[in-house]
């Protein structure tokens, strides 16, 4: 390959460069972090000429790069976590970190002892000992190789075979600093064969503050496994936060992951999932709740190597004001894995004049026996409905959340067997749309 | 309660109601008949509020008010219920959730109390019980696999919880059986009062027989042709609207 004409690099890149020249010299993982950096740094943030980052121009969108985050004190740590209260209602565990970092003393994995391990990816990070590069060549998901490049912790999580987690496992990761930092988690799970785990995934943070977050989740999904996966995404209204979640499936495994995307100025979540045995099924589903001038991106992509698996996805995104929508559902079919099933649905609701969503699916399909169907849909409130419901004295303003509510529930109400992460959906759907609370 | 005059209504520039005058005073039933095509839905939205309808003429007067000036909503809360012939099916609404929003966003918009939990529930299922509607309904979403009669017992449930004044039954014994007919006209009846006004749309006599009016009005090219009393409705019945079909609008 020729060398790259020389580019300039804009302010975010030059300040990434700093930071990343500024970590100490001394760090047992310097060689894997600088390889990662390199890796970004000889593309650069990708922008709208990179075909998957067609429709969020990231050179773009991130304009400058503040340096790491520093730990927090411990009573703005506190307060930050209680800030990230969807879940409140459910009796679960937590590990939370704050600013990047694990902090015990607000964690609780009481009741969960016999079930799992856990370490912190700090740890493994001081003595050299985490592997940064697995899941994705870091040459093509920029995102990725930031991750490596600046990733101060994560949660290093086995669940231990047979396991049947008694409550739900949260993740936490939120911001306490009213000054523009840099979060970088690694989080790197397994999940054991035969066992059976909710986790939910929270991402939290201050308005007003132009910090960026970067988190992925290596999930490796063992044979005969469930796992019930759940991100809130609720970043604060100036936040940039990329993450990714990357799952392998070894064979008859369920999954079940599902993204709540509220928050941030600019959030690019993606997914790379990999069908590695067979009989596995996935039912991805999401929702997406944008408005002023947030740009929400949801990139999906489903790799099918082995033969007899089953991907269902479904979106659905409502849209207000200035803001902008992305779903990109990529699924690639090897031409070993016969018998592949899937579906990829992504419906848009514009509730705005300069709302926007851009839906692009893609199939690269390599087998001949396999059934694959997408659909992408961007409408508008149903005036049929609206009319019904003004007929029964209920205000145009109020008619109109009530159906986005129902526009939003049908793919919330998607997750199977936990209600109570159903509603505490619904519940934060409802204050999204300044709708009163359920009181029965 | 209700003076429509020389009402002139159009919809993407076609004539269709092209100057109605109707007297509706208060405790009375009106039915309207008429051939297909001859304005009788389109009546029935432009009271209720219909944006699509475009008033070229005319005006209508609703206990002294400008009904034309309401939004959909208003007309409600003032009194105005519209019994659609093709209720809405909404999913990800529950029926029961719909019931108290709106319910409760009237007696808001009358500086009303709002009904309590138990008040409602109390409420919805007396009514609900008097016209054989299933609790199983009531937890679906809103119309939601509902049968065409199911629908219609629904339209009836939520005119007896919001207790109008004004009530415009849109064609609500098409797609009925004999059944599901006597269970709604029932229901429509035992809401029948003095200071309760209904105009009854229909197409055919047998509701009429059910529900019997003051005051029967043939429809036809957008004007009402002929007014009578209910021996009018028996008329057609036999004659058929012939004689109405090719008369010069």
């Amino acid at each position: 390959m020729t060398e790259q004409p020389t580019q300039m690099r804009t302010t975010a890149e030059e300040a990434l460069a700093a930071h990343f020249a500024a970590l100490p010299a001394d760090d047992a993982m310097r060689v894997q972090r600088a390889a990662a950096f390199d890796a970004f740094a000889a593309r650069g943030l990708p922008n709208r000429r990179v075909e998957e980052w067609k429709y969020t121009d990231l050179r773009a969108l991130m304009r400058d790069a503040p340096p790491p985050a520093e730990p927090a004190s411990p009573e703005a740590a506190q307060a930050a976590r209680d800030r990230a209260e969807v879940f409140a209602q459910i009796d679960r565990a937590r590990i939370v970190f704050v600013n990047g970092y694990f902090v015990p003393a607000l964690s609780d994995m009481s009741g969960l002892e016999e079930d799992i391990e856990f370490a912190s990816l700090g740890r493994f990070l001081a003595d050299g000992g985490a592997i940064l590069d697995r899941s994705l060549d870091p040459a093509d998901a920029p995102a990725f190789a930031l991750n490596g490049a600046f990733v101060t912790d994560g949660a290093v999580i086995k669940v231990r075979d047979g396991a049947k987690l008694a409550r739900p496992l949260e993740l936490v990761g939120v911001y306490a600093g009213d000054e523009p930092a840099l979060v970088t988690l690694r989080h790197q799970i397994t999940i054991g064969e035969g066992a059976e785990a909710t986790i939910l995934h929270t991402l939290a943070g201050p308005d007003g503050v132009a910090y960026q977050t970067n988190v992925v989740s290596e999930v490796q999904i063992n044979e005969g496994a469930r796992l019930s996966w759940v991100t809130a995404q609720e970043h604060g209204d100036e936040a940039i936060n990329l993450s990714m979640l990357i799952p392998r499936l070894a064979g008859n495994v369920r999954f079940d992951p599902f993204f709540f995307n509220v928050g941030a100025r600019v959030a690019r979540n993606e997914i790379h999932v990999t069908f590695e045995a067979e009989h596995s099924v996935m039912g991805l589903r999401g929702a997406t709740l944008a408005r002023r001038y947030q740009h929400m991106d949801t990139t999906l992509v489903a790799t099918h190597i082995a033969p007899h698996c089953g991907g269902e996805e479904f979106f659905k995104s409502a849209i207000d004001d200035d803001a902008h929508g992305v779903f990109q559902g990529k699924i690639i079919v090897e031409p070993q894995a016969q018998k592949t099933d899937s579906k990829m649905m992504s419906r848009a609701l514009l509730l705005s004049d300069s709302a926007g969503f851009s839906n692009k699916p893609e199939l690269e399909i390599f087998a001949d026996d396999v059934v694959c169907g997408h659909g992408a849909t961007c409408g508008q409130i149903d005036e049929q409905m609206l009319f019904f419901l003004r007929s029964r004295g209920i205000d145009k303003d109020q008619a109109e959340r009530m159906l986005v509510l129902a526009f939003l529930a049908e793919a919330v109400e998607m997750i199977e067997d936990n209600d109570a992460v159903v509603a505490a959906l619904e519940e934060r759907t409802r204050r999204w749309l300044g709708l009163e609370a359920m009181s029965d | 309660m209700l003076e429509i005059k020389n009402l002139h209504v159009e919809v993407d520039g076609q004539k269709i109601l092209n100057g109605i005058d109707l007297t509706v005073k208060a405790g009375e039933v009106h039915a309207i008949m008429g051939p297909n095509g001859s304005g009788k839905s389109t009546l029935s939205y432009v009271l209720a509020g219909k944006d699509e309808y475009e008033v070229t003429e005319g005006s209508v007067l609703y206990q002294g008010a400008d009904l034309l000036e309401m939004e959909p909503d208003e007309r409600a809360v003032a009194g105005v219920f519209l019994a659609f012939q093709y209720p809405v099916e909404i999913p990800g609404v529950g029926t029961m959730s719909f019931l108290r929003t709106a319910l409760n966003a009237q007696r808001k918009a009358r500086d009303e109390a709002e009904l309590t939990t138990p008040e409602f529930m109390k409420l919805v299922r007396e009514t609900a019980g008097k016209l054989q509607i299933t609790q199983d309904m009531l937890k679906r979403p809103l119309n939601v696999g509902f049968s065409g009669g199911e629908k219609k017992r629904n339209e009836i449930l939520q005119l007896a919880l919001l207790e109008p004044k004004l009530c415009v039954m849109d064609e609500t014994d098409s797609g009925l059986d004999i059944d599901a007919l006597r269970v709604v006209s029932d229901g429509v009846n035992a809401l029948r009062g003095p200071d309760r006004s209904f105009i009854v749309v229909t197409h055919y006599q047998r509701l009429l027989n059910h529900i019997v009016p003051d005051v029967v009005h043939v429809m036809s090219k957008g004007r009402i042709a002929r007014s009578g009393g209910k021996e009018l409705a028996l008329e057609l019945e036999e004659h058929g609207y012939a004689d109405y079909v090719g008369q010069a609008a």
